[in-house]
């Protein structure tokens, strides 16, 4: 079984090279490939992956169990099973070796189940959803390729195999959001996603090269050999000693770095919303399920890592603190359907790093499990609407769909429902233990934050909602006509994930003891969160007041937006509800981009354009008219007679026999 | 009694300076490539006279030589006619100081 780990990522890899060729092969025709054939094989490699990685799961808790077992049996607490495969050889330099391999464990497993589960849905949605596009072969390649590098990322079984997968999901990340490249702006969305992303997997490598330091020439930088390292008694008067304690923290900053790149935290955030550029599905898929949340997966697959690095966690706790709130804020500026959503997802994926700064990692990757079915909902459902508007994406010209679209607004309902945290919602499960391990371990000062974001989302959700689907209708005339629901291959995602919006946060049900998610991950993360845990021992106040602030929180969000928006009320005539306010909010990050790193580029490239530039030239230029001159006069030589010639070389003949003769005579 | 290969030698000598000589100063490409072929078979004279030399009046190491010499003389003879004919189609001429095209 443990064998068949490669073709996690190669059955998607395979789909996306054949869908590749067909999309080539077609390029010349008007029509394309036929899209029932790529359509087919496209959401077959996904849904093969996919039962694969649930027959893998199923191998591995029942080897889990056998083990557990078999702990208690003896007394002695016995490694927790994980399923790897080492393909060979990768990186031999001096004393670093790297091997190509993959890994198999409870935390992977859940990542790969909801990555190729939902994927899978989103390849099926797309078929639907892109069924009129030209490049819907190309399309489905590039869904294809990005699940196969999304697998890597999840799989590898060391930081760098991870960050093969990183790059390839940027990749795929860049390649979807210019899909529609006729539009420049599309291009250019796609070229500030790219770029974005580079400073954070600067931050990455430099990241991992610092923790191999740390380490020691010549250790192996796989997950289990970093996570043994960090857990060995033995070296933690090492790590206690202040040039290692620094050298720590400025690695786990850096590869926090790396995680605010790929998912969009302060200050590296301002590409996910332009990313919305993309066509729908993208967004649903990389832009909120699954690549975004890779930087959570990473700094959970690295727990032990980050369980000594304290002050690093209390960035991560604050920036995610800070990420959540100011997108949440964004997000009621927003005109664009897809950019709420879009600032949604920053803020939620804020929730997360708050979650995992103050040492809850299975929190975190719980929130990441239940977001990717809520989030993937509302952005679907999203896609549907504008589906059904021919394109329409200002919520300002939308109203009253609820009627017209029954199985998008039931569920984008439900996708509501989860994200706000009303009871037993899968959100209200997640969120609520977020902020209760924010109240108990990160302090009031965080809590509040949390709080006040969790009554933000409530409002900009509902204002969405309400200004969607239930306010009166402003959608125009003539676009109102050919309001229809969609296709089949569209709807059986939406009421699939719609169902998961609601039910997936009974999985980790803390307060009626239902805890199969966290017990999961306890053989991965607990050892780290339990030494995060240990210094503070007091509990909080009952979970039940704690999950009632929560609920409290998000109705007074839904009562003030209800109160706001009732009518699809706005201040029309094109303006902004803040004036120029709410434009420095949103473009505040923008500014510190281009001070903080366009301006010094720019100045640098000034310098080497107008000094270093022509001084290389000038040397150049040396060379150039030194190899001229010989050239001409080497040309003296070039006779243009054929007799000539002849005697020339006749001569050289002579004198070549002459010199080789020269100890005869 | 050991044969002395001086005679035979300067004869070849002398065959392949005629050669040379040839295609040095004629201007037509037609001498130019009798001379060629006058140097060839000077060059097949020396290998017959070394032969006898050095592997006796029966060896015949040095005496194979010239048959394949004398083969691939015939074919390039041919190739070498048929340019010469191609030329003289495209240029009306056979004199070797026209063709001086290549230094441009």
């Amino acid at each position: 079984m443990t064998n068949l780990l490669w073709l996690l990522p190669a059955l998607p890899a395979f789909g996306f090279a054949i869908n590749g060729l067909l999309a080539l092969a077609g390029a010349r025709r008007t029509e394309g490939p036929d899209r029932g054939i790529v359509g087919f094989l496209a959401l077959l490699f996904p849904v093969l992956s996919f039962i694969l990685t649930l027959v893998l799961w199923q191998n591995l808790s029942a080897a889990t169990e056998s083990v557990r077992s078999q702990s208690e049996l003896l007394g002695v607490k016995l490694q927790a099973p994980a399923f790897a495969q080492t393909m060979g050889d990768w990186i031999r330099a001096g004393d670093l070796a790297i091997d190509f391999g993959f890994r198999f464990d409870k935390l992977t497993g859940i990542m790969l189940l909801f990555v190729t589960g939902i994927g899978s849905l989103i390849h099926l949605y797309s078929i639907g959803y892109m069924a009129h596009d030209r490049g819907f072969a190309r399309f489905m390649a590039y869904l294809n390729l990005f699940l196969a590098n999304m697998v890597v990322l999840v799989l590898g079984d060391g930081p760098i195999v991870t960050f093969l997968g990183w790059e390839g999901v940027g990749l795929c990340s860049y390649l979807l959001i210019g899909f529609w490249h006729h539009d420049e702006a599309n291009g250019s969305a796609a070229t500030k996603a790219f770029l974005v992303n580079r400073v954070g997997d600067l931050g990455f490598l430099v990241g991992i090269f610092l923790l191999w330091q740390i380490m020691g020439p010549g250790s192996s930088l796989t997950y289990e050999a970093i996570s043994a390292w960090f857990r060995d008694p033995a070296h933690a008067a090492q790590l206690a000693t202040p040039a290692v304690a620094a050298l720590l923290t400025a690695s786990t900053l850096l590869l926090f770095v790396g995680c605010t790149g790929k998912s969009a935290q302060i200050p590296l955030l301002t590409w996910l919303p332009d990313a919305m550029a993309g066509p729908t599905p993208v967004s649903a898929l990389i832009h909120a399920a699954t690549m975004v949340t890779s930087g959570v997966f990473l700094l959970a697959r690295m727990a032990d890592v980050f369980a000594m690095a304290t002050t690093t966690l209390h960035v991560i706790a604050w920036v995610g603190a800070a990420t959540a709130v100011w997108a949440a804020v964004t997000g009621l500026f927003q005109h664009d359907i897809k950019k709420v959503l879009a600032y949604s997802t920053v803020s939620q994926l804020g929730f997360m790093f708050l979650a995992v700064g103050v040492g809850a990692f299975d929190v975190g990757i719980f929130h990441v499990f239940t977001h990717a079915f809520f989030k993937a909902v509302l952005f679907l459902g999203a896609g549907s609407v504008i589906h059904a508007l021919s394109g329409e994406q200002d919520i300002r010209r939308m109203g009253g769909l609820a009627r017209k679209l029954p199985v998008t607004f039931a569920a984008m309902f439900a996708g509501w429902y989860a994200i706000v945290g009303l009871p037993f919602g899968a959100g209200f499960w997640s969120k609520d233990l977020i902020l209760e391990r924010v109240y108990v371990h990160g302090g009031i000062g965080l809590y509040s934050i949390a709080l006040a974001t969790a009554a933000l989302t409530a409002l900009y959700m509902t204002r969405m909602m309400i200004l969607v689907f239930w306010s009166p209708s402003r959608v125009d005339a003539e676009v109102s006509h050919h309001v229809h629901e969609s296709p089949l291959s569209m709807q059986v995602p939406l009421w699939i994930l719609g169902v998961g919006a609601l039910c997936v946060g009974f999985f980790w049900a803390d307060m009626i003891h239902l805890d199969w998610f966290a017990r999961q991950l306890s053989d991965v993360v607990g050892p780290a969160q339990a030494i995060l845990v240990s210094g503070h021992g007091g509990h909080g106040p009952s979970p039940w007041l704690l999950a009632g602030f929560g609920v409290t929180a998000a109705v007074i969000g839904i009562l003030v937006a209800f109160g706001l928006f009732r009518n699809g009320a706005f201040r029309e005539n094109g303006r902004e509800p803040m004036g120029t306010a709410s434009r420095w909010w949103m473009l505040a990050f923008d500014g510190l981009h281009t001070v903080v790193g366009i301006w010094p580029v720019s100045v640098v490239a000034w310098i080497l354009d107008n000094w270093i530039q022509p001084l290389l030239m000038g040397i150049l230029r040396v060379f150039g008219w030194l190899v001229e001159l010989a050239g001409s006069a080497i040309r003296l030589l070039q006779r243009s007679r054929l007799r000539t010639h002849m005697a020339l070389s006749v001569l050289g003949l002579a004198l070549l026999l002459l010199f080789l003769a020269r100890e005869l005579l | 009694m050991s044969f002395l290969p001086t005679q035979s030698l300067i004869l070849a000598g002398f065959l392949f300076s005629i050669g040379l000589a040839t295609v040095l100063v004629k201007r037509n490409l037609f001498f130019v490539l009798m001379g060629v072929e006058l140097m060839l078979n000077a060059a097949n004279l020396s290998f017959i006279a070394w032969s006898r030399t050095f592997s006796g009046p029966v060896g015949l190491d040095g005496q194979v030589a010239p048959l394949f010499s004398i083969a691939v003389a015939a074919a390039e003879a041919c190739v070498g006619l048929a340019m010469l004919l191609s030329v003289f189609r495209s240029k009306e001429t056979l004199d070797t100081d026209r063709f001086d095209r290549m230094k441009e």
